[in-house]
């Protein structure tokens, strides 16, 4: 079971439109069972495929709807608020995934206020604790069983929650935008993968998909040069594909979007030959790599 | 006209890319930390470092009957100083482990593994590695071992042995000088000491393990010792003494075998006295010139400074020469 997370601790930088690509490219076109997990408080990932409820403890925070397996009158769900989400993992709490319209596509959604109480523990032990227990959750033979592939969004920091995504993941991803600001957030994960790699044992290593240009300009040069130089001083991994500066994606993101998803658009839609062309090198890259 | 734009990455930010690449490929598995329980962990029996010490004698006491117990007891003394240190500070370096089968065998640290069972200790920092290849084991263990100064010398003995098989069976060659200086970093004649210790035969080595002999230039002197009954006696000399040898001067002594310096060679020169009158010196010459079978040598000293005694005891020295050269003992006589 592949684990790939989506990360840069750079905002803005695409990886919840990259996030759900891949996850709808493995589930859609590759008919592969996924999981997405949404460790990001925003829920913005969660949002694409649940209807997510403003938590009336936090008024800015999104909570998961109750899930559709929830019958308040069988004893097995008594003591059960009807919600879960994939912080529940922080908190002892069971986690019980969520059907989407996509077949093969299952989503363990944000919770805002969990993820971010998560996020600001500061007590040593209890960091530990927290570095550990996505690793711990996806290896329960439940998960292993059930699903080909999990892609994890992150949130755009390097604190305790993306760290324990860092430690369970096999393969990490890197969306940027090839502007100055973005490419520091590359840097910050860089230098996570190399912690992680140090770290594991080499038959447990953590596989550098590498970097995906995200909403590339070709336009302007500013793009090009930043691409270019980047490349010069990671050749191995910069990918070649690029996903461009296009309407379409916020256009699918939208609520009742028709089609659903950029993959169910025609073939000759350039933005699906875009992101074909950039999941199927994504594939290769982690097909390359196999431990 | 307008200059074009162009941009790239800061400078500092591509060479960190750079660096840190570099540094995950070359080093991956390096710092694969953990906190384990000291349960399933366990030394390794082969470490030449091994202590005598069991776990179990260390909780429950060394028995006074034991022909080691003074050892033993040396070594408990050791660990319980570094157990109270433990209590106060933790253990600050890991304990390097590899996986072996169900358990984790020590490479380094099994001191402060015994220490921190003694400070009850439940669980113990580990740094846990690949499993070496045995010559790796055995010198990533001398590295560890050699420093201490409580190291004996059967100790390194037995260490440098198996480090020699292991490097045997990894290179298809034996363990030359070569490599082991080159291996262990170390001075040329620190590597003669060192390979005539891994040469020296059983007799030496009893002499080592008994701790009779712990100095290494000592087993060097004994192994390149030409004069094999010396060399014998020697050794029965050391087996027969009470403690550890520290240096052959008393054996010498005892043997009244002071070794000769040059200085105190026997001289095969005749001293024939000293004069200071020039002119009984000037009359001893002439009287010896005298003799007809020196004839043909009169001129050669007649330009003698008979004023500078320096010249006049040359000239003499000269006179020696010649009469030496010139005549058999039988002839002069």
């Amino acid at each position: 079971m592949r684990i790939i997370a989506i990360v840069n601790n750079k905002g803005g930088v695409g990886k919840t439109t990259v996030s759900r690509i891949i996850a709808e490219y493995f589930s859609i076109v590759k008919n592969e069972r996924i999981l997405a997990l949404d460790m990001d408080p925003q829920a913005n990932f969660s949002n694409r495929y649940l209807k997510m409820e403003i938590d009336p403890y936090q008024q800015e925070g999104r909570i998961p709807p109750i899930h559709s397996s929830y019958d308040p009158n069988s004893s097995e769900d008594q003591g059960w608020d009807g919600r879960s989400s994939i912080a529940g993992i922080f908190f002892g709490e069971m986690v019980f995934p969520y059907t989407t319209y996509i077949n093969t596509l299952e989503i363990a959604p944000s919770h805002s206020s969990k993820l971010l109480l998560a996020e600001a523990v500061t007590r040593e032990e209890v960091i530990q604790k927290v570095y550990d227990q996505l690793s711990k959750f996806l290896c329960l033979d439940d998960v292993k069983n059930s699903y080909d592939k999990i892609i994890i969004d992150t949130p755009p920091s390097k604190g305790p929650v993306t760290i324990s995504v860092v430690r369970a993941a096999t393969d990490l991803l890197i969306p940027s935008i090839m502007e100055p600001q973005p490419i520091e957030g590359i840097y910050g994960m860089i230098h996570l993968w190399k912690s992680e790699t140090l770290r594991r044992h080499k038959n447990n290593a953590l596989n550098l998909i590498g970097v995906l240009p995200n909403s590339y300009d070709r336009r302007g040069i500013i793009h090009k040069d930043h691409y270019d130089s980047l490349k010069h001083e990671m050749p191995d991994y910069v990918l070649e594909s690029k996903i461009g500066r296009r309407l379409i994606y916020a256009e699918a993101d939208a609520d009742g979007a028709a089609p659903p998803s950029i993959f169910m658009y025609p073939d000759k839609n350039l933005a699906k030959q875009e992101v074909l062309s950039a999941c199927q090198e994504i594939e290769e890259r982690m097909n390359i790599y196999v431990n | 006209m307008s200059i074009k734009k162009r941009f790239s990455i800061a400078p500092d930010l591509a060479n960190g890319f750079r660096k840190s690449i570099q540094s995950a490929s070359a080093n991956q598995g390096q710092l694969h930390y953990d906190m384990m329980s000291i349960d399933v962990i366990e030394p390794d029996r082969k470490n030449p470092r091994q202590l005598l010490i069991s776990v179990d004698e260390l909780l429950n006491g060394v028995n006074t009957a034991d022909p080691d117990y003074q050892v033993k007891l040396k070594e408990y003394e050791a660990l319980a100083e570094l157990a109270e240190s433990i209590k106060r500070v933790g253990i600050k370096n890991a304990i390097e482990v590899y996986k072996d089968d169900t358990k984790y065998r020590i490479i380094t640290g099994e001191r402060r593994y015994l220490a921190a069972i003694l400070a009850k200790h439940k669980s113990v920092p580990v740094r846990i590695s690949q499993k070496p290849d045995e010559f790796n084991l055995r010198y990533t263990q001398w590295i560890e071992n050699i420093n201490r100064q409580d190291l004996s010398l059967y100790e390194k003995f037995n260490n440098l042995l198996l480090i020699a098989d292991a490097y045997k069976k990894v290179n298809q060659s034996e363990f030359s000088e070569k490599a082991l200086q080159e291996l262990l970093g170390i001075s040329d004649i620190q590597t003669y000491r060192y390979y005539s210790l891994l040469k020296a035969d059983e007799k030496i080595i009893q002499l080592i393990k008994l701790r009779k002999l712990n100095n290494l230039k000592i087993v060097q002197e004994l192994v390149t010792m030409k004069d094999r009954g010396d060399r014998n006696q020697i050794i029965s000399w050391i087996l027969s003494s009470k403690g550890e040898v520290t240096s052959l001067t008393n054996y010498r002594d005892a043997a009244g075998k002071k070794t000769q310096t040059k200085s105190q060679k026997i001289s095969q020169s005749i001293n024939l006295g000293n004069i200071t009158n020039k002119q009984i010196a000037k009359q001893l010459l002439e009287i010896v010139l005298s003799d007809i079978r020196l004839e043909k040598y009169r001129d050669e000293f007649k330009g003698i400074d008979w004023a500078s005694p320096k010249a006049i005891t040359k000239g003499f020295k000269d006179l020696f020469k010649t009469i030496e050269k010139e005549f058999s003992t039988e002839e002069i006589v």
